[in-house]
């Protein structure tokens, strides 16, 4: 397959996906919130309400046609601008989120318009958890000395076999699995895919982390209940980014190590491998998010799902995407849409955190573009 | 054990973390000895600003209840506070308030009783 087919399937299928999840956002949310908006179950059946959320996935699919075409037309007149690419599907998913932002906004003044008199607003905490949300038995952090452990080995590897590995390693292969890139021995080429596992790993751990000290949210009316499910979602949340840690270790790490080691200059399976273990990374995290949910609340079937404590409306800012609330200590939140937490930017810490993730993105690209 | 705070209360919202907290200890579900979370941990669940949750365990410290250590934290006494003159005075003024409340709206006495039999248990 020629490199631009492969190029237009991969956004294509890609631009599918993102059409996909945004179609399946209503059906994904808590209960009490619509679209990000928190709306009391009463008036969720109401018609006006339902019908925002039809003309809300409306505007996705033709939105996503249309991009369809202009991704097809950007990759095909310009085959091989890459950075016109990553610009192009940078847009295309900032503005397919423009669809949520606009129904966001349409049923928080449908809500605003029918007066509703001011929810209850209790929240519930459980005072055990609040000091102990690191706690390695409850959360499983622990567990993340296997992939560190795993590291440690790939890279006692490295320095055991030095001498055995080629004087010009492989270090980067092309679509067809040819090695297209070599660099001279030394031992951080040497201790390269190891190095990357480690920041990979650090990633996750951070970000684990952060899951961990988010704000609790319970039910207030069965709070033993939700708590069970929330610890319970916690550690198995845990467990996934503990999985997914060790599955690119031993599906990204080591082969890298093995391939640079052995001087493998043609894997054409590579390119398919790491295709499978992507989907599978996707396929894993859609089923824990529709069977456990952010906090839990999919532990239980449909019917038994409760509204649980909320912020207020106006903190959630941008379509019900983006939490500022400065007199909210917490940096991490439960998300208003989707699956997985938010960061608040009302707080200093938050504020850093996306700069710093931000920079992360974008400081490399641009470097890479410059010197392109 | 559980803490609810009501944000359409009247009752500021260090007064129901406060208030909650005795009710706890009296009911058994924190103990002498126990740590309280961190002003920090507190607020960033509830989601209240820390000095609202310094606040009542600055009170919860002034009432005899808790101490609050650098290192340790917060922590409920080991001996519970006794009552003095001022608090049997205090008692007494919000007491006779709330009562003459339930009986001005058609409470009964044996109802109160059973209340206060009920929170003995």
């Amino acid at each position: 397959m020629t490199e631009t087919k492969l190029l237009i399937l991969i956004y294509e299928f890609s631009l599918i996906f993102m059409v996909l999840i945004q179609l399946i956002l209503p059906n994904l949310s808590r209960r009490g919130l619509m679209l990000g908006v928190s709306i009391p179950e009463e008036l969720q059946s109401n018609p006006e309400f339902k019908r925002e959320i039809v003309s809300y996935r409306k505007m996705v699919i033709l939105l996503g046609l249309l991009f369809a075409v202009i991704l097809f037309g950007v990759v095909y007149l310009f085959p091989k601008s890459f950075s016109l690419h990553t610009i192009a599907l940078t847009v295309v998913i900032l503005l397919l989120y423009y669809p949520l932002y606009h129904y966001h906004n349409r049923l928080r003044n449908l809500k605003e318009s029918k007066k509703i008199v001011d929810e209850i607003k209790t929240v519930t905490v459980d005072i055990n958890l609040s000091k102990n949300k690191l706690s390695m038995a409850s959360a499983g952090l622990y567990l993340y000395t296997i992939p560190f452990i795993m590291i440690v080995l790939g890279l006692a590897y490295n320095v055991i076999e030095y001498d055995n590995y080629p004087d010009m390693i492989p270090m980067h292969y092309d679509s067809r699995g040819i090695a297209d890139g070599f660099s001279a021995k030394s031992l951080f080429n040497v201790a390269m895919p190891m190095l990357f596992m480690i920041f990979m790993v650090c990633t996750m751990l951070i970000t684990n982390i952060g899951i961990l000290m988010a704000k609790q949210k319970l039910d207030s009316e069965h709070p033993e209940d939700s708590l069970r499910r929330f610890l319970k979602s916690r550690r198995i949340w845990t467990y996934y980014f503990v999985g997914i840690s060790m599955l690119l270790i031993i599906t990204l790490g080591y082969p890298m190590i093995y391939m640079a080691r052995f001087n493998i200059t043609e894997a054409s399976y590579f390119l398919p491998f790491t295709l499978i273990v992507t989907l599978s990374i996707i396929v894993a995290t859609l089923i824990i998010s529709f069977k456990v949910g952010t906090v839990g609340e999919r532990l239980v079937s449909s019917k038994s799902r409760r509204p649980l404590s909320e912020e207020s409306d106006d903190y959630w800012k941008l379509g019900g995407l983006i939490y500022y609330n400065p007199n909210d200590p917490a940096v991490f939140v439960a998300k208003r849409i989707g699956i997985g937490f938010s960061i608040n930017l009302g707080t200093m810490a938050g504020k850093l955190i996306i700069i710093f993730i931000l920079l992360l993105i974008f400081v490399p690209m641009i470097y890479l573009a410059l010197n392109s | 054990m559980f803490i609810s705070i009501d944000f359409n209360s009247e009752t500021p919202i260090y007064e129901q973390i406060k208030r909650q907290i005795v009710i706890g200890i009296y009911k058994g579900s924190l103990n002498e000895g126990d740590i309280l979370p961190s002003v920090r941990q507190l607020g960033v669940d509830i989601g209240v600003n820390l000095h609202t949750v310094n606040k009542a365990y600055k009170e919860l410290q002034a009432m005899g209840y808790v101490v609050m250590d650098r290192r340790v934290g917060t922590m409920i006494n080991t001996s519970m506070p006794k009552l003095n003159e001022d608090d049997l005075n205090s008692f007494k003024s919000e007491m006779e308030y709330l009562v003459s409340d339930w009986f001005n709206r058609g409470g009964s006495k044996a109802k109160l009783i059973e209340f206060i039999n009920k929170l003995e248990q």
